[in-house]
């Protein structure tokens, strides 16, 4: 029966390719379109899983904990920025990368509450009351679904005169103010809805695993959709999609390498390193970025 | 005299160098006031010190009878009181009508939650703000680049699109840093004329920085003269011409321009 497996091989890819453009997407938002360094993405991936997946063993109802997981990853992303998002964005990308860190810890050493290094599994399934031959595809229709919403949403916004500032913030902060624009404001706006979406993908990605592990969120995911935004062109939502999908490809065609996990994981970063390097040198502005609009230049 | 804003002995040192020392003035409602001095004198200091960017260590700058001090440029942005930057800052990375566009104050569409809920509003506000920046465009003659980037404008185009820009917010003053640097001279006849024509009909003041001696002469019916941190002179075009202090000041200072 290799039709159906295979047939269950895509859907699986479909719903990693999904679950990483809705977390690139965020990132998108921070750092493309308004020039936020947050290297702390994933904290606010798991936040919204880790608090879904206690609430929901707690005996919370499974909806409600993933509104409130989402909710607490918003207001994670607001208490991070409030204090940093008026210091030099270099520095913001110390406290991002050192809070996420900590958070992990958190998950290790607090397993009263969080399982530690084992996680948490007890908690409900999305789609229970499916049957167990419809849940993968009915799980891929609702992450493409979030998806779409989310895209939508994002392209509403960013074309929307709130979006115009933001882009100008990113540009020249100065020149922002001196046109009456609160840009504390805004940064922490696009902070916020970033890591919101940020949430979505991690509760997308506990559904998809069945599990929250402190393993799940290290610096390294951050730096996949760092990857991701990249090579599609920062400042371009479309371009978060293609590169979501070549990235996840890439990384899918690379696992059935015989070469034993450790070895693959290796050659996967050399190839990316170069594929990044060759990139920066011929399209700086990645696949479908603008290069009028976005240089690499921070 | 009605003064619109008024500077009161502001101090301003960098690393020990007293860039503002003391500086005083008040500037009339309506009036096109000149700013003058020699390099170095703390003009565009002021400048960065009224709008917020740069906080003084001591003094008062009053706007409307309003203190300045204290509050952040956008604060004092939305109160009418807009600035031009002495280095050209045009937003290279956007467009032409999206620099312009950016500008108004209190757009609905610009809160986060009113461009999702209520699209319609926000869209017939775009128009409008769209039509006030074609005829600005315009007249700047910058209506055909209004689709282009920023950054592919000239250098005297730029200079008009931050003049342009600055009008979008429809600020009740506003401060021009050498705005007319690397204007061609035509040009410049045509902006004179057009702040006059600002003055003139919608009353806008205007404080201008400028090292174009004999233009500000033409321009501005009140001059005030700053060096070493200082105002040392005040008066009409005539009077300044004849002031000793004045040409003293200037008096072997060379000229970088
Ligand atoms: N950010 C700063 N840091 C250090 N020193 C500064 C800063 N800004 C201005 N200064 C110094 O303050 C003094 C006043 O400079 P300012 O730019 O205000 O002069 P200006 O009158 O605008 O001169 P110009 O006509 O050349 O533009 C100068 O000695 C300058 O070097
Ligand atoms: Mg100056």
């Amino acid at each position: 029966m290799i039709l159906p497996s295979l047939v269950n091989y895509f859907i699986y890819i479909g719903i990693i390719i999904g679950i990483y453009g809705l977390f690139a997407l965020g990132l998108n938002l921070e750092w493309g379109f308004t020039g936020i360094l947050n290297f702390g993405h994933v904290a606010f991936m798991g936040i919204a899983a880790y608090t879904m997946a206690i609430l929901n063993i707690a005996g919370l109802n499974l909806f409600i904990s993933i509104i409130i997981g989402i909710a607490l990853s918003i207001v994670a992303g607001v208490l991070i920025g409030a204090p940093t998002l008026k210091l030099r964005g270099d520095y913001l990308a110390i406290v991002t990368i050192a809070f996420s860190e900590i958070i992990r810890y958190f998950y290790i050493n607090e397993g009263w509450l969080t399982g530690g290094a084992g996680g948490l599994s007890n908690f409900n399934q999305l789609l229970g009351f499916l049957p167990s031959q419809y849940k993968q595809i009915g799980f891929l229709i609702v992450t493409l679904a979030l998806l779409g919403i989310v895209y939508v949403f994002l392209e509403k916004l960013i074309n929307s005169p709130w979006g115009r500032v933001l882009k100008s913030i990113r540009e020249d902060e100065e020149v922002s103010k001196a046109l009456g624009k609160n840009i504390y404001k805004y940064k922490i706006q696009s902070l916020a809805i970033g890591s919101g979406i940020a949430g979505i993908a991690g509760i997308l990605q506990a559904f998809n695993n069945y599990l929250v592990l402190p393993s799940s969120y290290k610096p390294l995911i951050t730096f996949y959709a760092w990857i991701i935004v990249v090579l599609g062109g920062s400042a371009n939502n479309k371009g978060s999609l293609v590169g979501a999908i070549i990235f996840v490809a890439f990384f899918e065609s690379t696992r059935f390498l015989p070469l034993g996990d450790v070895r693959v994981g290796s050659l996967r970063m050399i190839i990316i390193g170069l594929l990044l390097i060759l990139l920066m040198l011929f399209r700086p502005q990645g696949i479908l970025g603008n290069k009028e609009e976005l240089k690499l230049d921070i | 005299m009605n003064s619109i804003l008024t500077i009161n002995d502001v101090k301003k040192s960098f690393d020990g160098i007293d860039a503002l020392n003391g500086a005083s003035f008040d500037v009339e409602k309506g009036k096109i006031t000149g700013l003058i001095g020699p390099n170095g004198a703390g003009k565009t200091t002021l400048f960065n010190t009224i709008t917020g960017f740069i906080s003084p260590e001591s003094g008062s700058i009053k706007f409307e009878g309003e203190e300045l001090i204290g509050k952040p440029p956008y604060e004092i942005t939305r109160k009418g009181l807009a600035r031009t930057f002495q280095i050209t800052r045009s937003l290279d990375k956007m467009t032409v009508m999206d620099n312009l566009l950016l500008a108004p104050r209190e757009q609905t569409g610009e809160s986060v939650i009113w461009p999702i809920i209520t699209p319609g509003k926000v869209e017939e506000e775009e128009i409008e703000v769209r039509e006030m920046a074609m005829d600005i465009l315009e007249f700047f003659n910058l209506d055909e680049h209004k689709d282009e980037y920023a950054g592919s404008l000239s250098g005297g185009q730029k200079k008009l699109l931050e003049l342009a820009r600055v009008l979008m917010i429809e600020p009740k003053m506003v401060l021009l840093d050498e705005a007319f640097a690397g204007v061609n001279p035509s040009l410049s006849n045509k902006l004179v004329d057009y702040i006059k024509h600002l003055r003139d009909d919608h009353e806008i003041s205007f404080l201008l920085i400028e090292h174009d001696i004999p233009l500000i002469m033409e321009v501005c019916e009140d001059i005030i003269v700053m060096a070493k941190g200082e105002v040392i002179a005040r008066g009409k075009p005539k009077e300044i011409k004849n002031n000793q202090k004045v040409l003293d000041a200037y008096l072997g200072v060379v000229h970088d321009e």
